[in-house]
């Protein structure tokens, strides 16, 4: 996420009322970009089957294999994801490009072995057509692929080029989706995944050759990377406690009485995932305010307290650079915060005026509303997790998503009892969130210490170890 | 009685005059058993010594201030200091007057388990914080940090290493091992004696502002810092030994309570030196010096006073005696000087048994910057050879006399200053006379007042009082 700051400073620089526009609309497009681009694919492909009269099993199939796809693709390349930022930023600092694309491969070859056996076993099992098995399967490799590969693109800054590959990669998609259902009449849930098939594929291929071309061919070190597993665990740890937590409170559903079981093998709770996914959406705005209030006023203090340390600052220049920092951040922090809870209440009250629309039910408005205030506290809480691993604070990062995983886990299947649903969330949210925010301001209170005590004791490479950090963040 | 000898950069890894007077001092003294507690600066070196120890050292312990790099570190501990400690720790780092008591009981306190650990714990930083802040506002703090963990590191390992118990601590140098010295009194309330040589703190700071790996503003940091070392030792000790009145004088401007300062010259055994085989031919003068090649001995300036000689008197040949293996980027320097002077009959002989040699020389030169009583110059004049030395330690009272009757033994010039020296050279080489005359008043006040003898006699004494008084207190 931190890369395209970039960017955003020049057209920030420009300074007018157009430039802020465009670059709140270039940061919307880079970080939410993919994501809504699948959710329309989606929709698209929905209607599509109304318009040729899919029968409904067939259609809630599609939707929920596609579903299982994406959350455990996600799942499973969360850990390498974060894991691999690191590492790539650091290689790209070494100027070790070599070992860039070997490790493409060796991660793409752990996760496909990983993701490949458990998606085989999970479909042994099950009594689904064979076209559907197949055409499922690929999707959930092709997902596991591409979110290893947007580590890499971004890696580059090149954000265009992944909302393009998207963009692209949709447009395939609805287009075999045509064919395959309308031009050639298949009336099952496979065609349409089939169409996804081929519009990731194309993603996926442009992704591909995009690194491909730009990284240097013939390096060997394909599994150099694990070696961060055992020097940064907990940024592996963190990456998949954090994807974990997100999804956790739905898997206590599935697995539930409140669930339904969809052709004998995916289990599902909508009455409870539909708000949950509706309410998510409200925190679109603070994944873009994010990018841009953070990366260009915070980033400049945070780069100009570690250019006063690296170079002779005086004890009084720290500390002025460190004031300077703080209260940029605070400022910034209680900025998203206030524009949120807005978004956030704006979204209930949409949500009250549209849900029934769709069918939804009194008792699931009401869970859309807690969980609209619990993905506010949520998302706090992950943007204060990502400003602590900005000070490398992996301890305060995996603390805090590790928290409010467990109290997911046990407040979740307690508060389901009480027909409050969507209160273990808020819950859990408001918990992690509180000491997110105690650890925060702990670690900016000391900043100065956990800079100067990281560090070696003996003076080897003191520059290059605080330059890394500062590049580390530009990832 | 169990002496523990404690000594820094000298004795057993290197030659020269503090080493061997210890040397002689553990050898002439069959009855005492010692302890050798011995600190160099590499690791490497570690086992290397150039010196077969007596057999009556019963123990060696050798500690390296390089140690540092095998520690391993875990940052983020927190302990509980209390107010006085920390006043301690602030006033040591801000290099204010120091109950060294305390910190030697802090440091050995069973809640530090590492110093690592300590030096990157938040109350270590916090402290060092705020001495940076209220004295050293205007320092960059990265580098102030860095210079104040390196600086603090060695001593602390250094205190924390186990402290061999002894019957008495006698140290040969004030600096680290003046501390250890001071840390073996607070431990086991035994008698803690101070022989100093050369002045320790002056040496250190001319090092340190002849140094360009320190940066200005931090010079005088490091140098606060070796005296506060030298005052550690000069208030714990129950007894100073000078070798010479100067001396004095220095120690007690730096602070030293001059009741406890008494003088012992250092001595060698004269008579060693009288039928040592002489040259055979006069065609050439020969001028010897018995020096290492290293900075503090000032090599540069010998080369270049040697080269005016050579102008005057064609016949002139140099020998520099002494290992060249100490501070070999130095020795390269020097061959260099040679070579861009194109001086010719200057011989570097590296290490060389010096009674083999020192008869066939004509006149002898010391050049130092910096000396305590140079062992050099008392075997030279042993040997009944003219001097040519900078104005350095004891050198003008062993060429002149103190008010002695014997006259002068050689020439005493400013340091540095080679046209002098040289000049100084030439006059000797020109007159035969002189050079025997001045070379007997060597031998004579030599014989007199700077005979092993006297020095070991010295010692013993001071050893047997303390023996006596350690004696006295068991019987009652």
């Amino acid at each position: 996420m931190a890369g395209i700051g970039f960017e955003l400073r020049k057209l920030f620089r420009k300074k007018s009322l157009f430039t802020n526009i465009r670059a709140y609309a270039y940061s919307s497009l880079v970080t939410i970009g993919p994501m809504l681009l699948c959710m329309v694919m989606v929709a698209v492909m929905q209607k599509l089957q109304s318009y040729v009269e899919m029968p409904f099993a067939q259609k809630e199939l599609f939707l929920a294999g596609s579903q299982y796809a994406f959350v455990f693709s996600l799942l499973i390349t969360s850990g390498f994801v974060m894991l691999l930022s690191r590492y790539v930023a650091d290689r790209l600092y070494e100027k070790k490009y070599d070992d860039l694309l070997p490790s493409l491969y060796g991660v793409m070859a752990i996760c496909l072995l990983v993701g490949g056996i458990v998606g085989f076993i999970f479909l042994f099992r099950s009594p689904l057509s064979l076209a559907f098995k197949i055409t499922g399967y690929l999707l959930f490799m092709e997902l596991i692929v591409i979110w290893l590969l947007t580590v890499y693109v971004s890696a580059l800054k090149d954000y265009i080029r992944i909302v393009k590959s998207f963009l692209y990669g949709a447009i395939i998609t609805i287009l075999s989706g045509v064919i395959f259902l309308i031009f050639l009449g298949i009336k099952d849930a496979s065609a349409t995944i089939a169409a996804m098939d081929i519009g990731f594929l194309t993603t996926l291929i442009l992704l591909m050759t995009h690194i491909e071309g730009y990284f240097p061919q013939g390096g060997t070190r394909y599994f150099h990377f694990l070696t961060y597993i055992t020097k940064l665990p907990a940024v592996f740890a963190i990456g998949f406690i954090s994807t974990l937590g997100i999804y956790v409170h739905n898997f206590i559903y599935w697995g539930s009485h409140m669930s339904i079981t969809v052709g004998d093998t995916f289990r599902f709770s909508p009455s409870y995932d539909v708000p949950v996914f509706f309410a998510f959406l409200s925190v679109i705005p603070t994944m873009v305010i994010f990018v841009v209030s953070v990366e260009t006023s915070f980033y400049e203090k945070f780069r100009s307290y570690y250019a006063v340390i690296l170079g002779s600052g005086t004890i009084q220049d720290i500390t002025r650079a460190k004031k300077e920092m703080n209260e940029v951040l605070l400022q910034e922090l209680s900025f998203i915060m206030q524009i949120q809870l807005f978004f956030s209440l704006f979204a209930m009250a949409v949500g009250i005026k549209l849900l029934p629309k769709i069918g939804q039910t009194a008792e699931q408005i009401d869970s859309f509303n807690i969980l609209v205030l619990g993905d506010c506290l949520y998302i706090l809480m992950y943007v204060i997790v990502l400003l602590l691993l900005y000070f490398d604070d992996r301890k305060g990062a995996i603390l805090t998503s590790s928290l409010f995983l467990a109290a997911n886990i046990i407040t979740t299947p307690i508060i389901m009892q009480t027909g409050h649903h969507g209160l273990g969330l808020l819950i859990s949210a408001a918990i992690a969130v509180g000491v997110a925010i105690m650890r925060l301001l702990y670690i900016l209170d000391n900043i100065d210490y956990y800079t100067y005590c990281a560090q070696p004791l003996v003076v080897k490479e003191k520059q290059p170890i605080f330059k890394k950090i500062m590049n580390r963040i530009r990832l | 009685m169990k002496i523990c000898i404690l000594a820094e950069g000298s004795y057993p890894y290197i030659t020269g005059g503090v080493s061997s007077w210890i040397h002689s001092l553990i050898t002439n003294m069959p009855e005492h058993e010692f302890i050798l507690y011995v600190i160099g600066a590499e690791e490497k070196s570690r086992g290397k010594f150039k010196y077969t120890l007596p057999h009556n050292v019963i123990e060696v312990r050798e500690t390296f201030l390089d140690t540092f790099l095998n520690e391993e570190e875990v940052w983020g501990k927190r302990y509980k200091i209390s107010k006085s400690e920390r006043e301690t720790l602030y006033s040591f780092l801000a290099g204010e007057k120091i109950i060294w008591g305390d910190l030697f009981t802090f440091l050995l306190s069973n809640q530090i388990k590492s110093v690592s650990e300590f030096l990157t714990s938040k109350d270590f930083f916090d402290i060092m914080y705020e001495v940076c802040q209220q004295r050293y506002s205007q320092i960059p703090f990265t580098e102030m940090y860095w210079t104040m963990r390196s600086m603090i590191l060695p001593l602390f390992l250094t205190i924390r290493n186990p402290m061999p118990e002894a019957d008495l601590y006698h140290s040969v140098a004030t600096g680290y091992a003046g501390v250890l010295g001071s840390l073996g009194k607070h431990l086991y309330n035994k008698p803690f004696l101070l022989t100093e040589h050369g002045i320790y703190t002056r040496e250190r700071e001319e090092e340190i502002i002849k140094a360009d790996w320190v940066k200005g503003y931090f010079k005088d940091v490091w140098i606060e810092y070796f005296y506060s070392l030298s005052n550690c030792a000069y208030s714990y000790t129950d007894q100073v030994i000078s070798l010479f009145n100067r001396n004095k004088e220095i120690q007690e401007e730096l602070g030293c309570n001059g009741n406890k300062i008494t003088i012992i010259p250092n001595g060698v055994q004269s008579s060693d030196y009288d039928y040592l085989q002489q040259k055979e031919n006069d065609e050439e003068i020969s001028i010897g010096a018995i020096v290492r090649i290293v900075p503090i001995k000032d090599i540069k300036t010998m080369i270049q006073s040697f080269a005016i000689v050579k102008h005057t008197i064609p016949n002139a040949k140099f020998y520099i005696f002494g290992p060249t293996d100490e501070d070999e980027e130095y020795y390269e320097e020097c061959l260099q000087l040679v070579q861009e002077l194109g001086t010719e009959d200057i011989i570097f002989t590296g290490s060389i048994n010096v009674r083999e040699y020192i008869g066939k020389m004509d006149i002898l030169a010391l050049t130092s910057i910096s000396e305590g009583q140079p062992l050099a110059v008392l075997e030279g004049l042993a040997a009944s050879k003219p001097f040519v030395t900078t104005d350095v330690g004891s050198c003008r009272e062993l060429l002149y006399g103190n008010q002695d009757d014997f006259g002068p033994a050689g020439i005493v010039e400013p340091v540095m200053h080679y046209e002098k020296l040289g000049l100084a050279i030439i006059s000797l080489c020109q007159n035969k006379q002189l050079r025997e005359q001045m070379g007997l008043n060597g031998k004579r006040r030599v014989s007199a007042l700077y005979s092993r003898d006297r020095f070991i006699e010295g010692y013993r004494t001071i050893y047997s009082d303390y023996e006596r008084s350690l004696y006295g207190r068991d019987r009652f």
